[in-house]
């Protein structure tokens, strides 16, 4: 209270006063249940839906860059380099206020394989810090999480570049214009042009000290001989439901879920029993339902989703999402093949790497 | 662990009614609160598993309800000031006898001096005298020093009284549930 005169009970009185009209109370609890679920299927999938995306990205975005800038490369793109999957102009995005407009030009993705650096060096970034109400991890504990797995994947996968993924999440000082955007790629029709908004993320996504730009020491990019992916694990409590959550129970080789998918059973080096789900959109799942820690852990793999704003990926195949190398609005899943196969990680999750792997994820994310 | 969502209902089966009146002190709209609660419910019963460790989980909630209110605090600053002028219209146009407040004018008067708080001031006072925590609790809230706790504390009072006048903010000096009739003083401009 300092030296000021007012007393709690009259700050208190003047609350009191404010709350008079109050409404009768809707019960929340359900919906935010339920919410809570369907964004833990959303997370588990749609974040990790994303990679070739970045061959694909960087192919897009080279693509907008005007052609006296590209120089003598221009003549070595590629069919697939200068046209994203779905970037086609379609006759909404002409009839758009957006499409008759200048098109502010939108930069290149950098390259996250260009300079991966030791795990020390990449794990650099914005780290979000402990989780609100918590000490832990904090953000020197999330860096030192970030480069033991990186090491152990780099290790894991000796063919493959592992690199840090910088993603996007709003903030900062363009986060009015950014929230806005967001609203928009959701209820605009497909087609509909933001070049604006796809600029602005971009250059977000380029500068790893953007407030707008984080990272997470669980969410790594990975490029194999074939393609480009995004590889992301988790370890927490399950839905409650005695399943896997986001996948429902596995039989007779199907997932439940929203949309049935193909799974079968997978056994780590020490015998330690999980499910192997095979995603329609080539994203590839491990779940352990039952870690040392009383835990569920998983593991996926898929194409990323670093060259698009909202999700290509969704269980029921809708949502809407914007193509950065080209700032249209498109609507829908994005078919991405997975480089590794089902054998490919039957092989390697039955492998003593992974389960050291496992073993020090389970650990480190269950507060061990 | 399976019981997590069963544990979650349960809390907040109890606690949502609260949550939301706290919501709406931070913003002052009840349709703000609805979302502001239901926002900081479903951020709680995605990170359950933490927030059960946690060593009070009514001040983990309320620091997940706090967090989403100072996240968005230029929507619901922006939207209050609306919120506040339909409501001098609709109560204008109704009479004071339709406004479930015995004193719509003092209510409003008092809103509308809530709303030209800064918003972490104005989290500060809510939390101190509304919620009674101590400075040390406040500011493990709000995730600030409690030196920082003390001087928002100390300008959003001083702002209050200067926006609402000695008199008036005196008339709430009982801790009475009956409030005295005070004539409102005119918000500062």
């Amino acid at each position: 209270m300092t030296d000021d005169p007012t007393t709690p009970a009259q700050i208190r009185g003047v609350f009191s006063a404010t709350l008079t009209d109050e409404p009768g109370l809707l019960d929340m609890v359900p919906d935010a249940v339920a919410g809570a679920r369907a964004r833990r299927r959303r997370e588990r999938v749609t974040y990790v839906a994303a990679p070739l995306a970045i061959v694909g990205l960087a192919a897009g975005a080279y693509a907008a860059v005007p052609a006296p800038s590209r120089g003598e490369q221009s003549s070595a793109a590629s069919p697939t380099a200068t046209r994203t999957p779905g970037a086609h102009t379609t006759p909404a995005a002409v009839n758009t206020p957006e499409a008759k407009s200048a098109v502010a030009p939108i930069p290149a993705l950098a390259d996250p394989f260009a300079h991966p650096g030791t795990p020390e060096e990449n794990c650099q970034g914005n780290f979000s810090g402990p989780p609100t109400g918590q000490a832990h991890p904090t953000v020197a504990e999330q860096k030192a999480q970030c480069v033991a797995n990186l090491t152990a994947l780099r290790a894991l996968l000796p063919g493959d570049t592992v690199v840090l993924e910088h993603s996007f999440q709003p903030g900062g000082p363009q986060l009015d214009q950014l929230m806005t955007g967001m609203h928009d790629i959701n209820v605009r029709p497909p087609g509909t042009k933001l070049p604006e908004l796809a600029a602005t993320v971009v250059s977000i996504l380029n500068d790893p000290k953007d407030p707008s730009n984080h990272v997470d020491p669980n969410n790594f990019l990975v490029k194999t001989p074939t393609g480009v992916m995004k590889l992301w694990f988790a370890d927490g409590p399950g839905d409650g439901s005695g399943t896997k959550s986001g996948t429902g129970q596995c039989e007779n080789g199907k997932s439940g879920g929203t949309t049935s998918k193909p799974c079968s059973a997978v056994t780590l080096a020490d015998g330690t029993a999980g499910d192997f789900v095979a995603y329609p959109n080539g994203v590839i799942e491990i779940v352990i339902p039952n870690d040392p820690y009383g835990n569920e852990f998983f593991f996926l793999l898929g194409h990323s989703e670093r060259d698009v704003l909202g999700t290509t990926y969704t269980d029921g195949g809708g949502g809407q999402w914007l193509d950065l190398a080209t700032g249209v609005v498109h609507q829908g899943n994005r078919d991405v093949p997975n480089p590794y196969t089902k054998d490919q990680m039957l092989a390697l999750t039955g492998s003593q790497g992974f389960l050291a792997f496992y073993q020090q994820v389970a650990k480190a994310l269950s507060g061990h | 662990m399976t019981h997590a969502f069963d544990e979650f209902s349960e809390f907040a089966q109890a606690r949502q009614g609260h949550l939301r009146r706290l919501a709406f002190l931070l913003c002052g709209d009840w349709h703000h609160a609805q979302d502001l609660t239901q926002t900081a419910l479903l951020n709680l019963c995605r990170h359950w598993n933490k927030a059960r460790r946690a060593e009070s989980l009514d001040a983990y909630a309320h620091k997940v309800l706090v967090h989403a209110y100072l996240q968005h605090r230029k929507k619901y600053q922006r939207d209050a000031e609306r919120a506040l002028d339909f409501t001098r219209q609709v109560e204008g146009a109704n009479g004071s006898s339709a406004a479930p407040s015995a004193q719509p004018e003092l209510r409003l008067t008092l809103l509308t001096a809530l709303a030209q708080l800064a918003p972490r001031g104005r989290a500060v006072l809510v939390l101190r005298f509304w919620e009674d925590l101590s400075v040390e609790a406040t500011a493990a809230v709000l995730g600030c020093s409690t030196g920082n706790v003390k001087s928002q504390s100390s300008r959003a009072l001083a702002r209050l009284r200067e926006i609402l006048g000695d008199s008036l903010l005196d008339g709430f000096a009982e801790p009475s549930e009956d409030r005295p009739l005070i004539r409102p003083a005119r918000p500062a401009a």
